[in-house]
């Protein structure tokens, strides 16, 4: 019998041998930095202003591209959307091709004004899967458009870059200087980039980009197109394709609406039992869409390879169950990529059953709506630090040891318990809100999950990177409750207290306003000072850390106890007036804060006002 | 005498040829999967390519590139996709048939590991990172990394006795 190998050194020669392959260069959409800026070191060739036809940009949540038609895509910020529209995506070789990119301004102000090179946007070709590509770039004065909100400034194509000595990786003088676009045969990705700053050149800046692909085919003409905004789909399209690329419309649109209820009943019975209920279904899809961009619907597809089993997955047996394979349509949406995801394609499947249209998401079955920990934090709007603080809670609350656990995973809200094949949205009625849900993975396959909400308690970082201070103190001091019944029903008042000479003995403690150093980590009790109480009787402890948020350290509790403690030997503590009782005199005592630091910084403190104690 | 700075081209090509076998790896680790792992690779030096020319190539590129093989490699749809893939796309045809079948085993006995555990274990032992160097790859605290590894070297242990 042979001994077994070392599986790291095992994967050592294997992975080496892998790996051998290399990067392989591949063509991608080109997104240049800060043209303003980068680009004075490119040789600049010829700059050729194409006369060429304006057209209409579309709007931003229906980006797509017909057969013969307007190829469109639009990406925005919180200031600008940027589109690119061109008029169709196929054309011959002696078809001129007449890209529009417009900026639109959304911002909060009337106008604004955008500082930029020569010109806010421009342009850049790519060829698919080969080396030829005009890189684009443009001169470099610092000059301003002016753009009223909701208004948009239109480019034509223009051709910039620098000429290629070998026409593999680019074009000719001639060619730069046709101020007519023209390609040869291929697949060519036009992108438009939008590089401006606000306030001044230099200041705050803005850059998007986006691209249309388009075909150049022999023998092809571009053919007259419908108005980019035409509702009607291309005649090439049949009745069932139209039907699908509508009802993904539809989907798209309410998402981008921001109406999921829309978007539910759109889904077939499978789709909705695999998301496990309308409010996952929600929340799961407004989480991933916050941080993709603008969808980009591809034409349904009947290819049988996307139609296979093995291609459709789980949800092949349900689609060939419950509706009309032989109608059904694969209608990809891409998304481009935006920071922190890869640019993504869902491959969504849409067929007629008895209920009508419905579509198949792109999901498996007992993962949809989850993300993988700690990657998926941001998914969740939870920073690192808080993020791991949600995981620690999840597992405290169901007594599970992380370290069980091979892979943890965050998961969507999970709904109220409706019934997942209504089309209703069930809207939630909690006190608590749904931070995350956490799924621990165990390496035998089993799974636990445990969800964290937040609500009424002390301040913690499960709740906020930044959790403000719940303070604790003695109030006015001790009640009793001397009338009939309890409160509310009965009536609190102040324990009696004496009065003229028996009371000149107290002194109080009361401190405007003092930093206390919050210190390292461990349980803290600051000595404020003390107080000489008349008879033992608190009347008041009371302190404030005036709007105060653990910001530069955090407590854990996030709360901050006022307590006094008596200096003579024997005296109990102090809770209430009942156990503790009277004292004959006066009786001193120290005044504390308490409070237990889990993370610190050197500087940080604690700003205490209003120390009242007496 | 001054020595001109490369073109980001000329800059790429080679943190291409200087890196690949590392990022491959830790791809790789993260996966689990050939096919996963080289796509991720690939697609980490595209970001890098599009970004070539607001790179600051005179500081290491490494510890970028490995964060953003580990963002594509969680992404959500990916992660989706990859169901799919598994059916549709065999693992790269520059890998012979050979390591496929030495994979497949280690595959199986790497699968008990969480990809954290996995990534902390093999790129310490392979690629000689510091646990400051994954944990940055992987977004988590030095502490954390070598409480993966230890867990994964347990399991490891584990499965062989």
């Amino acid at each position: 019998m042979s001994a077994r190998r070392d599986p790291v050194e095992e994967w050592r020669e294997v992975s080496a041998q892998a790996a051998a392959g290399g990067y392989r260069a591949r063509a991608r959409t080109v997104g240049r930095g800060m043209v303003g800026r980068s680009i004075g070191v490119v040789a600049f060739a010829v700059v050729a202003l194409v006369a060429g036809l304006l057209v209409r940009a579309l709007p931003t949540t229906g980006p797509a591209a017909t057969p013969g038609g307007p190829v469109t895509a639009s990406v925005e910020d919180a200031n600008f959307r940027l589109t690119l529209t061109t008029p169709h995506g196929t054309y011959g070789p002696d078809d001129p091709i007449e890209s529009v990119a417009s900026v639109t301004y959304l911002g909060p102000k009337a106008s604004e004004t955008m500082y930029h090179a020569m010109r806010p946007m421009g342009f850049q070709i790519e060829e698919v899967d080969s080396k030829r590509a005009m890189g684009g770039g443009m001169d470099q004065p610092c000059l301003r458009t002016a753009v009223a909100n909701g208004q948009s400034v239109s480019l034509p194509f223009e051709k910039a870059g620098a000429i290629a000595d070998d026409p593999a990786t680019g074009f000719d003088r001639a060619w730069y200087e046709d101020p007519v676009l023209r390609l040869p045969t291929g697949t060519w990705r036009i992108v438009a980039y939008l590089d401006v700053a606000l306030g001044d050149c230099g200041g705050e800046s803005h850059k998007l980009t986006v691209d249309n692909v388009i075909r150049v085919v022999d023998g092809a003409t571009s053919s007259p197109t419908p108005a980019p905004s035409s509702p009607t789909a291309p005649a090439s399209l049949s009745a069932d394709a139209e039907t699908a690329l509508e009802i993904v419309r539809k989907y798209e649109d309410a998402f981008a609406t921001d109406h999921a209820e829309q978007a539910w009943p759109l889904l077939s019975r499978w789709s909705k039992t695999v998301t496990g209920s309308s409010a996952t279904f929600a929340d799961a899809e407004h989480r991933w869409r916050a941080t993709a961009g603008s969808p980009v619907i591809a034409d349904p597809s009947r290819d049988p390879a996307l139609l296979d089993p093995a291609f459709l997955g789980e949800r092949a047996a349900d689609i060939a169950a419950s509706a009309d394979l032989g109608r059904a349509y694969v209608v990809s949406v891409r998304r481009p990529e935006v920071d922190g995801a890869a640019a993504a394609t869902e491959n969504l499947v849409v067929a007629p059953t008895a209920d009508g249209w419905r579509i198949w998401i792109d999901a498996t079955a007992g993962r949809y709506g989850m993300w993988s920990y700690p990657d998926g934090c941001a998914a969740f709007e939870l920073s690192p630090r808080r993020c791991d603080a949600v995981v620690d809670v999840a597992a405290d609350n169901i007594s599970y040891d992380r370290a069980n656990a091979s892979s943890v995973l965050l998961a969507s809200d999970p709904g109220c318990g409706s019934d997942p094949l209504t089309d209703e949205i069930v809207l939630c009625t909690r006190s608590l809100s749904f931070v995350a849900g956490v799924v621990f993975e165990s390496a035998d396959g089993t799974s636990v999950r445990s969800d964290v909400f937040c609500g009424p308690g002390a301040p913690t970082l499960v709740c906020s990177d930044t959790p403000g201070i719940q303070i604790v103190d003695l109030h006015s001091g001790y009640w009793d409750v001397p009338c009939a019944g309890e409160a509310p029903d009965g009536c609190a008042t102040p324990v009696p207290f004496p009065t003229g000479a028996a009371a000149d003995v107290g002194r109080e403690l009361r401190i405007a306003s003092v930093d206390v150093p919050v210190g390292p980590i461990g349980h803290h009790e600051v000595v404020l000072g003390t107080a000489v109480l008349v008879n033992g009787i608190a009347q008041e402890g009371t302190f404030t850390v005036n709007d105060q948020l653990q910001d530069g350290f955090l407590l854990d509790p996030g709360i901050v106890r006022l307590e006094l403690r008596s200096t003579i030997a024997g005296r109990p503590p102090f809770d209430n007036i009942y156990s503790r009782g009277t004292f004959d005199g006066p009786e001193e005592v120290r005044v504390f804060l308490v409070f237990d630091v889990a993370e610190a910084s050197d500087s940080a403190v604690l700003h205490v006002q209003n120390v009242l104690v007496k | 005498m001054t020595v001109p700075n490369p073109s980001p081209e000329a800059a790429f090509q080679r943190a291409a040829e200087e890196l690949w076998t590392t990022v491959y790896r830790f791809a790789l680790a993260i996966t689990n999967d050939l096919s996963d792992a080289d796509d991720v690779a690939q697609e980490a030096f595209a970001r890098l390519w599009t970004r070539r020319e607001s790179v600051d190539w005179n500081e290491p590129i490494l510890g970028w590139l490995l964060v953003t093989a580990r963002r594509i490699a969680v992404d959500r749809f990916r992660r989706l996709a990859r169901t799919l893939r598994f059916a549709a796309a065999p693992p790269p045809a520059a890998i012979d048939a050979h390591t496929i079948d030495r994979f497949v085993d280690l595959r199986a006995e790497l699968a008990r590991l969480s990809p954290r555990e996995r990534a902390s274990i093999l790129m310490a032992a392979v690629e000689g990172l510091s646990a400051e160097e994954i944990g940055a790859a992987l977004g988590i605290t030095t502490g954390a990394v070598r409480a993966a590894a230890s867990r994964g070297r347990a399991k490891l242990a584990t499965d062989r006795r």
